[in-house]
Formats: C-alpha cells, sequence, structure tokens
C-alpha cells in the first residue's frame, strides 16, 4: 500500500522501514494477562509493542516454516489444513524446529502443540519475512527454510517473491512453479515437451479476444492466472457474453493476464497427483471425474482408480506427466489436470503444490503422499513401487453444495467452483461407491418417483438408456412436454406435468411441494444460461424443498445404472482398514 | 496528544492523551478484569492510584448512567490502556470514556504496551508512577487555575512531585461525611464508610436491611445508635493508616455485635483483632482470583481488588483462616472461633466481577436473627 502510494516497491520501503528501526515486536499469547510468568510458543506479531517477547529454542540448526491456508472459503479448506499439518508433523519428525505459520482459528494448524512454534500471522511476503527476520535472529546460525507446497494458492503465490528475496525454499525452485503458473511460459514449454494443449491466447484487448475466439470458435473458457476455486473463470458461448466475462475478469485481477482458452465439450477431465523426486516421477495417483469438463474440479465427483479410461489414455498420462517432471525438475507435490477426448489427451493445468485432492488419493491409495512429498523436499532419496492403480475397490469423493444456505443461488455446477465440502467413500465397485458418498452428502435414496426435464435433444438421446433403465426399475416418471413427447415416440410411459410458465396443472412445483417426488433430474441445454427460466423455478425449489436433485448429464447416467446394480442393502458398511491394506 | 508515563525506576512509556491534559501521579496496578471499567474507575479503593487495564480494550461499550457507578466520581488518579475505541456501542451507553474523564479531570493514555507494563510491575512490583503531559498554553493554563481545586495526586502540568497514597490517611476523601438511611428493614446494619462501594449498600437493601452508612470516623457506641450488626467497608490505601476506624472496631468487638468486613475492612478487623498486615508485592486485582473456603474445601472465583493483605501468623488464637488464595496462598479471610466477627478481603458484592460469593451477605445477615 505505502509502496504504490509513494510509486516505489514493496522491498525498498521494508529496507527503509528496518533501517529506521520500524518493525513489527514479537509477542505471545498469554492468558494470564502478564500477572503470572507464562510461557507458550503461541505467537504474534504487533506494532503496539514495547519489547519482544523471545522464545529461547532448542539448539536446532534446522529450522522449517510451513505456511497454512489462511481464512476458509470455497476452494481453500480443510485438505490444505491437513496437507499442512502433515507436512509439518513429517518435519518435525526429522528433528527440524517446525515453525506454522496460519491465521485461521479453525484449523488444525493453528493448534500451537502441532508444531514447535505457531505464528498466528496472516500469509503476506510482509510478514514472511518479518518472521523470518525474527527466527534468523534468534539463533544465529540456523538455516530457515519455507516450505510453501501445502497450503494451496496463498502460499504457492508468495514462492516468486521469496525467490527474489533470496529465502530458502524446500522442494521444487520457485522459478518451475512461475513456469507452470504463467500461461505464456507453460504453454511455451508444452510446445517444446510436445504435448497437446486447448487453443489459449492472452488477452490484450475485446477486439482482439473476440477475434481470437472466433478463431478457435465458441465456446470459449475465460480464465485469470493464479487463481484457485475459478473465481471469475467463465465459459462464453456467444461474443456478447465474452464481453460481458473479461470485464468481470479484469476487475478480479489487474495485475495478472487474462487467458482465453478453446473450451472443450464433451471430454472428460482426468486428474493426477503425485510427487517427483528431482525431476523423477515417484508416485502417482490418476484419478477421473464423473462429470464432463466444464465443471470445476473441486465441484467434480472424482473416481479412484479410474474405472473408465482406457489403458492407452493412463499411459499417454503418464508418459506426459513424466516430461513435465524432468523438464522442470521438479521435487515435491505436483497436481496436473488433463483433458480426455477421443483417445486424446490435453494438458489444462499444472500446480506444483498440493492440490486439494492429495487427502483422498492418500486415503484411497494407503500412501501419505504429504508425507512422502516432505521426505523428498528435506532431500530424502526414496524409492518404492507403489501400487495406485491396479486396486481391489472403487473409492469416490461426491462434493457437498451449501446451496439450501444460499438464497436465491442456482445449484448448477459451473467452472466456477460451489461446493463447501466433500465426501469419501469406499466400495467394492463404482456403483456401491458412488451411491455410498451420494447419500453421504445427504442424497435420499428414491422410493416411487423420478422427475425428469431434459433440455436439449442431444441430452435426451444421452439419457434414453438410462432412463429407460430407472422406467424398468418401477419408478413412476414424470415429466415435462418435450421429455414427454421424446419418451413416448421412444414407448416410455411417463406424466405429463406443467412448468411453472404454461400455468396449468398438475404442475411441477404442485408435485415438488406435496411430496410426491423423489428424485429430480434437471439437465439444462448448454448456452442458455436464462436464470429466471423455468428449470431455475425447478432446481431452486427441489433445494429449498430438500428434493435430491441431478444436474449433470455423467451424473444422471452414473446414478441410473448405479441404481439398477444395486438395492440400498446391497452396499456392504465396512471401515478404512477392511479396504485398504498397504 | 502525546502522553508519558515515568515509572519511579525511570521507565518511560509513551502514549497518547486521552483524557484531561493534566499531570497526575499516583501507585501505579495493574488490574487483569475483562470488562468492568466503569465499575472500577469508581471505586474508591483505587483513589490515588494509576490504574493499568490488562484487557486490550477499553470503552468500546462507553459509560453507563450514575445508578451503575460504584461511587459519585472517578477515583482513580489516572487510566492507561492499550487500546482506546473512541465509537462505544451499547444501549445503555450514556456518554464515551474520553469525554467522562475530560468531566472528570483525569489523564488517561492509550498506546501503552501494556503486557510489557504489566511484566515490569509483576517483576518489580507495584510502583509510584507519574504521568506527563504537554504543558497546556497559558490562556488555558490560567482558566484553569480559576477552577476548583485540584484533587489529590492530580497537577497542572509542570509541577514534579509523586503523590503517594500508602503515605497519609485518605479516608477522609473517599468517606460520606454525614449519616445517611438506605432501606426500611427491622434490623439496622451499622455501614462504616471506608470508601465503600455503593454495590455494598445495595447487597445490603435488597435483603430486607435497613443500612446506616457513616463517615470513616464515626463511632456509633458513643453515639447512642440502636443498630444490630456492623459492616466494616472497602477502601483505599494502607490499613494502618485508619487508627481510628481501628479504635471504633475495637471498642464494637467488646460488645458481641455481628461485624462483617470487606477488603480494607477486613484488614481493620484484623489489625483491632491484635494482628498485622502487611503489603502484596503487586496486589491482587481483577475478576477471576480462586479462593477456597478451609472449612468446606469449596473454591470460589472471586472479584479482588487489593494491595494489603493480612497475616495470618499474627492473629490470635481466638481468631482462624477463613478463606486463602489459591494461586499465592495469601490470607482472603479470617473468623472469630466463637464470636460473630468475620471478614474477606474479596468482594462480595462483585461489579464487576462474578456473583459466587454473594451468599455472604445473606450468611453475614443470618447472624443477625
Amino acid at each position: 500500500m505505502i509502496a504504490k502510494k509513494l510509486k516505489t516497491t514493496e522491498e525498498k520501503i521494508r529496507v527503509y522501514r528496518k533501517q529506521h528501526g520500524i518493525v513489527p515486536k514479537l509477542k505471545h499469547i498469554d492468558t494470564l494477562a502478564a500477572e503470572y510468568p507464562a510461557k507458550t510458543n503461541y505467537l504474534y506479531l504487533t506494532y503496539h509493542g514495547e519489547t519482544s517477547e523471545f522464545l529461547k529454542s532448542p539448539k536446532s540448526l534446522k529450522k522449517a516454516i510451513v505456511l497454512g491456508s489462511g481464512p476458509y472459503r470455497i476452494g481453500s479448506s480443510v485438505e490444505f489444513d491437513w496437507c499442512s499439518v502433515t507436512a509439518a508433523a513429517t518435519l518435525r519428525s526429522k528433528g527440524i524446529q517446525t515453525i506454522i505459520v496460519n491465521c485461521n482459528p479453525e484449523t488444525v494448524s493453528t493448534d500451537y502443540d502441532l508444531a514447535d512454534k505457531l505464528y498466528f500471522e496472516e500469509l503476506t511476503l510482509e510478514r514472511i519475512s518479518d518472521i523470518l527476520d525474527i527466527e534468523k535472529q534468534t539463533d544465529g546460525k540456523s538455516q530457515v527454510s519455507l516450505v510453501l507446497g501445502f497450503g494451496g494458492q496463498v502460499p504457492n503465490n508468495l514462492a516468486m517473491s521469496a525467490y527474489r528475496a533470496n529465502y530458502h525454499i524446500l522442494g521444487t525452485s520457485p522459478a518451475s512453479i512461475d513456469q507452470a503458473e504463467n500461461r505464456d511460459k507453460f504453454s511455451k514449454l508444452l510446445d517444446k515437451l510436445g504435448i497437446e494443449q486447448p487453443a489459449w491466447s492472452i488477452l490484450k484487448n475485446v477486439t482482439d479476444a473476440v477475434r481470437f475466439a472466433k478463431t478457435i470458435g465458441y465456446p470459449v473458457l475465460i480464465r485469470p492466472s493464479y487463481v484457485l476455486s475459478g473465481s471469475a473463470m467463465n465459459v462464453a458461448y456467444s461474443a456478447q457474453e465474452l464481453k460481458k466475462f473479461l470485464q468481470q475478469a479484469t476487475q478480479v485481477s489487474s495485475e495478472h493476464p487474462v487467458v482465453i482458452s478453446k473450451f472443450m465439450e464433451m471430454a472428460k477431465e482426468i486428474e493426477i497427483d503425485g510427487v517427483g523426486q528431482e525431476g523423477k516421477l515417484l508416485i502417482y495417483a490418476i484419478s477421473e471425474h464423473v462429470e464432463n469438463a466444464g465443471v470445476h474440479s473441486g465441484d467434480a465427483t472424482i473416481v479412484l482408480p479410474p474405472q473408465r479410461l482406457y489403458l492407452e489414455t493412463v499411459r499417454k498420462i503418464k508418459e506426459a506427466t513424466k516430461k513435465i517432471i524432468a523438464e522442470l525438475k521438479i521435487t515435491g507435490p505436483f497436481n496436473i489436470q488433463f483433458l480426455a477426448k477421443d483417445n486424446k489427451i490435453l494438458v489444462i493445468e499444472l500446480n506444483l503444490r498440493a492440490s486439494r485432492s492429495f487427502p483422498f488419493v492418500s486415503k484411497v491409495t494407503g500412501y501419505n503422499f504429504v508425507e512422502i512429498a516432505t521426505q523428498v523436499m528435506l532431500g530424502e532419496k526414496l524409492s518404492g513401487d507403489y501400487k495406485t492403480i491396479d486396486l481391489d475397490y472403487v473409492a469416490v469423493k461426491a462434493p457437498q453444495f451449501s446451496f439450501n444456505r444460499i438464497k436465491g443461488a442456482d445449484p448448477r455446477l459451473r467452472v466456477e467452483m460451489s461446493s463447501t465440502g466433500e465426501v469419501a467413500c469406499f466400495g467394492n465397485d463404482l456403483s456401491e461407491s458412488y451411491l455410498k458418498s451420494l447419500l453421504a452428502t445427504g442424497f435420499k435414496w428414491p422410493k416411487k418417483s423420478i422427475f425428469l426435464s431434459i433440455g436439449g435433444s442431444k441430452n435426451k438421446l444421452d439419457l434414453l438408456s438410462s432412463v429407460k433403465k430407472l422406467d424398468k426399475l418401477g419408478f413412476k416418471l414424470y415429466t415435462t412436454e418435450h421429455t414427454y413427447l421424446f419418451l413416448k415416440e421412444n414407448n416410455i410411459n411417463s406424466s405429463r406435468v406443467y412448468k411453472i410458465s404454461e400455468n396449468k396443472g398438475p404442475s411441477v412445483l404442485d408435485l415438488l411441494k406435496e411430496g410426491e417426488i423423489d428424485l429430480a433430474i434437471n439437465i439444462s441445454d448448454g448456452g442458455s444460461p436464462k436464470v429466471e427460466s423455468d428449470g431455475y423455478v425447478i432446481r431452486r425449489n427441489c433445494i429449498d424443498l430438500g428434493i435430491p436433485l441431478v444436474t449433470n448429464l455423467q451424473s444422471a447416467e452414473l446414478l441410473a445404472s448405479s441404481l439398477e446394480s444395486k438395492r440400498i442393502e446391497d452396499l456392504e458398511i465396512k471401515s478404512w482398514d477392511e479396504y485398504v491394506t498397504v | 496528544m502525546i502522553g508519558k508515563l515515568i515509572l519511579s525506576d525511570g521507565t518511560v512509556f509513551l502514549g497518547q492523551n486521552f483524557g484531561a491534559n493534566l499531570t497526575a501521579s499516583g501507585e501505579v496496578v495493574f488490574n487483569t478484569g475483562m470488562v468492568g471499567y466503569p465499575e472500577s474507575l469508581t471505586d474508591p479503593s483505587y483513589f490515588g492510584q494509576i490504574l493499568v487495564l490488562t484487557y486490550p480494550l477499553a470503552g468500546n461499550y462507553g459509560i453507563p448512567k450514575k445508578e451503575f457507578w460504584e461511587s459519585k466520581k472517578i477515583q482513580v488518579t489516572a487510566l492507561i490502556v492499550q487500546n482506546y475505541i473512541e465509537h462505544p456501542s451499547h444501549f445503555e451507553s450514556e456518554n464515551t470514556l474520553t469525554e467522562w474523564l475530560k468531566e472528570q479531570g483525569i489523564p488517561a493514555l492509550h498506546g501503552i504496551d501494556t503486557r510489557a507494563l504489566t511484566t515490569k510491575l509483576r517483576q518489580h512490583g507495584v510502583m509510584l508512577g507519574k504521568i506527563e503531559c504537554k504543558v497546556p498554553a497559558r490562556g488555558e493554563a490560567r482558566q484553569r487555575r480559576q477552577s476548583a481545586t485540584l484533587p489529590a495526586g492530580r497537577q497542572e502540568c509542570k509541577v514534579n512531585k509523586t503523590y503517594d497514597p500508602n503515605k497519609e490517611n485518605i479516608l477522609p476523601l473517599v468517606s460520606t461525611n454525614k449519616v445517611e438511611i438506605y432501606g426500611s428493614g427491622r434490623k439496622n446494619i451499622i455501614l462504616i464508610d471506608c470508601g465503600t462501594k455503593e454495590n455494598i449498600v445495595k447487597s445490603l437493601v435488597k435483603r430486607g436491611v435497613k443500612v446506616t452508612r457513616v463517615p470513616w470516623n464515626f463511632d456509633p457506641l458513643a453515639q447512642g445508635l440502636d443498630f444490630d450488626a456492623v459492616l466494616v467497608s472497602n477502601g483505599p490505601g494502607d490499613p494502618k493508616q485508619a487508627k481510628e476506624t481501628i479504635q471504633t472496631v475495637k471498642q464494637i468487638f467488646t460488645k458481641n455485635i455481628p461485624t462483617f468486613g470487606i477488603c480494607l475492612g477486613c484488614q481493620i478487623m484484623a489489625l483491632a483483632a491484635g494482628g498485622n498486615t502487611f503489603k502484596l508485592k503487586f496486589g491482587h486485582r481483577g475478576q477471576n482470583q480462586p479462593v477456597m473456603n478451609i472449612d468446606t474445601g469449596k473454591a470460589l472465583i472471586t472479584s479482588q481488588n487489593h494491595g494489603f493483605a493480612v497475616d495470618t501468623k499474627s492473629l490470635g488464637a481466638e481468631w482462624q483462616e477463613w478463606f486463602f488464595n489459591l494461586n499465592d496462598k495469601t490470607n482472603e479471610g479470617i473468623k472469630h472461633k466463637t464470636k460473630p466477627f468475620m471478614a474477606v478481603q474479596f468482594h462480595p458484592e462483585a461489579s464487576p466481577g462474578p456473583v459466587d460469593a454473594g451468599y455472604l451477605f445473606d450468611e453475614f445477615i443470618k447472624l443477625l436473627k
């Protein structure tokens, strides 16, 4: 702030400040108000102090500062807290004096007995620098390293500036992190390695953007770099929409460029989470998304190990991953997101940090990815044959939404993340684990009737076999006009109901309110975001009335086939260690 | 406006004055309570003292109307806080802390590292201190000189003497100067006012007794009053300075009249019984002081404000220790083994603080029947 006003740099202000002795003082949280002597390792900095209260630390010469994830919000939650806590525990077990910095009292990482020291402080370069100064000052000879890879995007964003300030950072070099985060550099790297990616361009102005979108063809994805949870990310289906979204995107982040890329429809999304060791792939886990591309990875239902991928695709993904890891000399955690379409793979993004699926893949495979990553970052040489693809069970991570608490929100999934939690469940096959995870998020097993409203003829065709399954299972089907006619043509009987705009009874709303419907499947036609549409009213009422709602085509298909293969009694109740035996 | 706190050991703390622009001196003490600044500031036991609040926020709920005060005015010499909150938010707030302090001529500093200051007082023991302010412009100073004389411990800027409230008898400065009657019960309790908190009067009246509040040096026996019991109140300073009150209590003891002492009253009763008192290093001031009842083995969390304590060993065989402080094991209450004399060092009337010990008023009143 000050630097901006004085038109200089943060670094210069810092130097000036330190020259004049304007430094915050170190205090510890003292619940005795100094009435009696107290010693805690729960620390904070303040400019409101006369004296610092230094803690005498044991004579360990190695110190590591683990940065937490900061405030909880959509996209950055307890997953990253688990990662930070596990990293800290690993460092501590290696005899390194471990210091956690985080500013969220809700987290486990801010329990002051987890690390040797806890700084309850904001995650900014200025504060981290102050802490480093204090830590170096208290034990002159010790080496202090930063661990930035486990707190999500907030610490990750500090990598370059911490690197420029000459701080010692454990793991993959920040120059590599920048290469992954910077679209331009990353794209050139992929070109060099011969790995495909969706066509993209950095936005310079609206006219250029519209021209570029025209050449690659709509829909296009608009995406600011250095973001988590896809805020300000959007899919535009027309030039008009593109202009509108561009305006929003540039408001969100003026320092970082906005990228426009080809949005691949009907493509599968695949993630690989893993740990690199000096440019070699040490351990990995490949997970597939149930939903097609277009749903944010944080909102997607994730299946591990993948059940419906070609071996060829898996092989290609591994190959591309190995190339990237070698090129960037990755040592530590990473996550790469791929699109797969017609046996072709494209790289969407690379994160050189632990991703939010690290806890999930660790729990499912039985290997602690964070522990392994931390050991590797400390320079330990690990090797092993980790079995992560051929497992005897399937785990599904389903998103948990809070749409019922957000009045008026349209409960549809899109490229901007909206889930507030997740549940992972194990099963002997995909159907079982999918149904279990749905039940765990509050889904109610349908008993007698299902409402269907499927927009677009392609969606209708795609879902036909699924609807047949539901019909065979004996569900009473309620449908809206077009769906009704389509099903009739295909010899499926259903009861026609009326949309709100048709003003005729029986209306969908009546049935929903009377508790007549156990499950609603509402697939809207891509590209028509009319918020006030009938679809919205139906979806919103389902949420408000607590009726299970499916809005994604692939989810609907998986649900139908799962319901076909399993009754609720078929779901086995087993503990984690009955599945995972590593 | 910049203000300084200068401790008697020479330490200087810089802060900002948000009270009256005056110099003040007194004994610097700290209180650990998280709320209750209007009650604490008006508690006569703080007379002559510079009060440091260890809780970092002050002023955030404003100042309530007079009936919530513990006496008619602010009793502390000066106030020190870390962070003064300018905009109070409370439905019963009638004034801001800064305005109230200015009206009553009390300097107050904020922006002080109260944690460091408390640590110093804890290690060193309470010490004398002085608040210095900026010398006001000439016209202003002349104007003030024409107004009322300044209370003890407070001086115009420039004057360079440090006031010690323990070196003189300050009870005349806090006690009532006439006999006042509260309530209309059948039983009459004489309240010897050594600087009583209003809530002691209220606590008694609420229990259906008549309270006759008399000055610190009033002798109810000599005056021929008809009464059933005596309560010796709390108050400021060194109990040994209250010579006349000690004499009065000695007389009352000879008549076997039920007597209850609170805080300074407890010390006065101990002295009247032939015991001794001593000064604590940094005193007990706060609302979470744990004490144990020796008779029952039960602990109470109490509100306290005292810098002196009774030396248990100095008491005669007919007296026993009743309560002691679980933090530092010092005496917190005494009682006579056979006669109806009892006293506590803490504040059963609370205000501010927990009301756990309120039942002691009931026990006292039971003695009258």
